[in-house]
């Protein structure tokens, strides 16, 4: 579940204040899918962050997976996200220095137990399920653009997190790899995990529960 | 089961990514231990040198009953006043007193064949107690009832070893002649056993002076005599202590001297590769900001993102420390900077290997946590 309740985001350039979310209110039932849709600039990278606790909203109050975020520390955070709640970038942001299994291993150092008692077989299988089985061992820069936006994917998916929230996940990515990224997220979806994903490209793959419209930091049910 | 990504793992990949980072700071490291190795090693070196060289000086301290008149003492009346022998003794067991290689002597001015000669009665030098010394140079063991003559006053009298010369109406052979010291009255000496002259001139267990040699003094220079006097009188509340003043405090000031070169040395050091960790560790940290911030969305702890950082730093000080250690000796030892013998100074390179990876982590933590203060969400965007 993703509750946003009478959420703001301003930002201060200057003299002048930026409101990137202005007084947003959003729901999103546990397990269900939801897409928002909007124009680049219209906040949505801001709302995956404030949704996430990778931000923490100027004004209102953000509950995730059952728990209120906003008041929480970075600390704390952090620990939800670990075991709770996965976010998956427009710019796959893997580590350069770590092949594409270590890329998804990452989250283990996060919370070791979550991807249960075999990380690396879950990981392998990850990869291999989205098309990356003979990539295990190279690095970021050695990967397509869609490869990585699938690696980021798998890494996202490892600690079998509640909910998902991706960010323009398609952005990059050619029709094939867009189409493999996004049945993945709706396989997550279909097993019950909660999936938000936010978007100015088209995703007619899947079938959202719930849609929204977000234009200049205003997002209204569409 | 298998084990997911380790921390090692992770600061070993980060150490092969920075390379060069990574071999800047190990230079620092290296250099800085390398530096402190090589200039204690030098510094110690002198030290001992100037030590053996001092003890081959002779004793630098003079104790005598109180009350003598030094100027008579020095004109070879050394009057009537003398005290127990075994005072030797309780010096060497007292380890407050600050000297060291005791010798009780007795000491009278005599007329041989128209030459004035000291007598001097001597026993074998007691080190302080529960310590091994090798004995001063210029302190003889003297068998009874045997002589060793000065340089200047064998060939006055017209002996040399094996001869034999009559002292106060008793004759002795003469075991040795000595070597020509220069000094007054040293070569004008005849070195007897103690209980010899005790003898001799009728003051069995009796001794007029004791020779003895100042031990390293910690404090400052002024401080020195009073606080060697002091300890001594404590003990012996009825002697007088005479130190060679310019040769003590010759010595004491070079002590002092390299005390404060090794503290400026060492803080210059510190301050330098504190700087110049600092400054790699927040290049380090910057160029890797948008890692960090990824590595925080995906909810790893603040403090498994700072031992990765701080591991690297411990990794490479733990080495530089090593290879700097090997170097400074190396350096020291063969490169001709110090003609006495160097030593490795073990203890300070035993506690480098330690201390050093816990110093240099604390500079690399400052623009760690500084790095991980940065809001994750600005610096993922910023990488965007």
């Amino acid at each position: 579940m993703i509750r946003l309740e009478n959420v703001s985001k301003l930002f201060r350039k200057r003299d002048e204040t930026i409101r990137a979310l202005d007084n947003v209110n959003m729901e999103v039932p546990a397990g269900a899918m939801a897409l928002v849709r909007g124009p680049s600039g219209s906040g949505k990278t801001t709302l995956v962050n404030v949704a996430s606790g990778l931000s923490r909203p100027s004004e209102g109050v953000v509950t995730i997976a059952g728990q209120r975020i906003d008041d929480l520390s970075p600390g704390r955070r952090a620990a939800l996200r670990a075991g709770k709640v996965a976010v998956v970038f427009q710019m796959f942001h893997l580590v350069p220095y770590l092949t594409a299994l270590e890329n998804v291993l990452l989250p283990t150092l996060a919370d070791r137990r979550a991807a249960g008692d075999a990380p690396r077989e879950t990981a392998q299988a990850l990869l291999d399920s989205l098309g990356l089985a003979r990539r295990l061992g190279h690095y970021p820069p050695e990967l397509s653009v869609g490869e990585r936006q699938r690696c980021a994917l798998a890494r996202a998916l490892l600690n079998n997190p509640e909910v998902i929230l991706a960010d323009e996940p398609t952005g990059n990515l050619d029709p094939e790899s867009a189409a493999c990224v996004l049945q993945a997220l709706d396989n997550r979806h279909q097993q019950g995990a909660t999936v938000l994903i936010v978007t100015h490209h088209p995703v007619e793959i899947i079938r959202p529960n719930v849609e929204f419209r977000l234009e200049s930091g205003n997002l209204r049910l569409e | 089961m298998t084990r997911g990504l380790s921390m090692a793992r992770l600061i070993m990949r980060e150490m092969q990514r920075a390379k060069i980072n990574t071999a800047l700071c190990f230079a620092v490291v290296l250099l800085a231990t390398g530096l402190l190795i090589g200039m204690v090693s030098v510094t110690r070196a002198s030290v001992n040198a100037t030590r053996i060289m001092m003890k081959r000086m002779g004793f630098n301290l003079l104790i005598t009953p109180e009350g003598v008149d030094v100027a008579q003492y020095q004109a070879l009346n050394f009057q009537d006043k003398d005290m127990p022998e075994e005072y030797v003794q309780r010096l060497a067991e007292n380890g407050a007193i600050l000297a060291q290689h005791f010798v009780g002597k007795y000491q009278k001015t005599v007329q041989l064949d128209g030459n004035v000669a000291v007598l001097t009665g001597v026993l074998a030098e007691v080190p302080r107690t529960g310590t091994r010394k090798t004995p001063m140079p210029t302190a003889y063991d003297v068998p009874r009832g045997t002589v060793y003559l000065g340089a200047a006053l064998a060939p006055a009298l017209g002996v040399a070893a094996g001869d034999s010369v009559d002292i106060l109406g008793k004759r002795f052979p003469v075991g040795r002649v000595l070597d020509e010291v220069g000094a007054p009255p040293e070569d004008i000496r005849i070195f007897a056993h103690l209980h010899d002259v005790q003898e001799l001139v009728g003051r069995p267990g009796r001794i007029n002076a004791v020779d003895a040699l100042a031990c390293h003094c910690q404090g400052v220079v002024d401080d020195v005599i009073a606080a060697l006097q002091k300890s001594i009188t404590e003990t012996l509340p009825d002697v007088d202590v005479r130190p060679y003043q310019s040769i003590l405090l010759a010595r004491q000031k070079q002590r002092l001297f390299i005390a404060r070169l090794e503290l400026i040395a060492l803080a210059i050091v510190m301050a330098g590769s504190a700087t110049a960790i600092w400054g790699l560790t927040y290049q380090n940290v910057h160029n890797r900001r948008q890692e960090i911030g990824v590595l925080r969305a995906l909810g790893i702890a603040d403090w498994r993102i700072a031992l990765i950082f701080v591991g690297k730093t411990l990794v490479y000080s733990l080495a530089g420390a090593a290879a700097g250690c090997a170097l400074g000796y190396t350096v020291a030892a063969h490169a001709s900077i110090i003609e006495f013998p160097v030593s490795p100074p073990k203890a300070l390179a035993v506690t480098l290997l330690f201390v050093t990876p816990f110093i240099a982590a604390a500079f690399a933590l400052p623009p760690v946590l500084g790095g991980l203060l940065q809001d994750p969400a600005d610096v993922i965007q910023d990488g965007a």
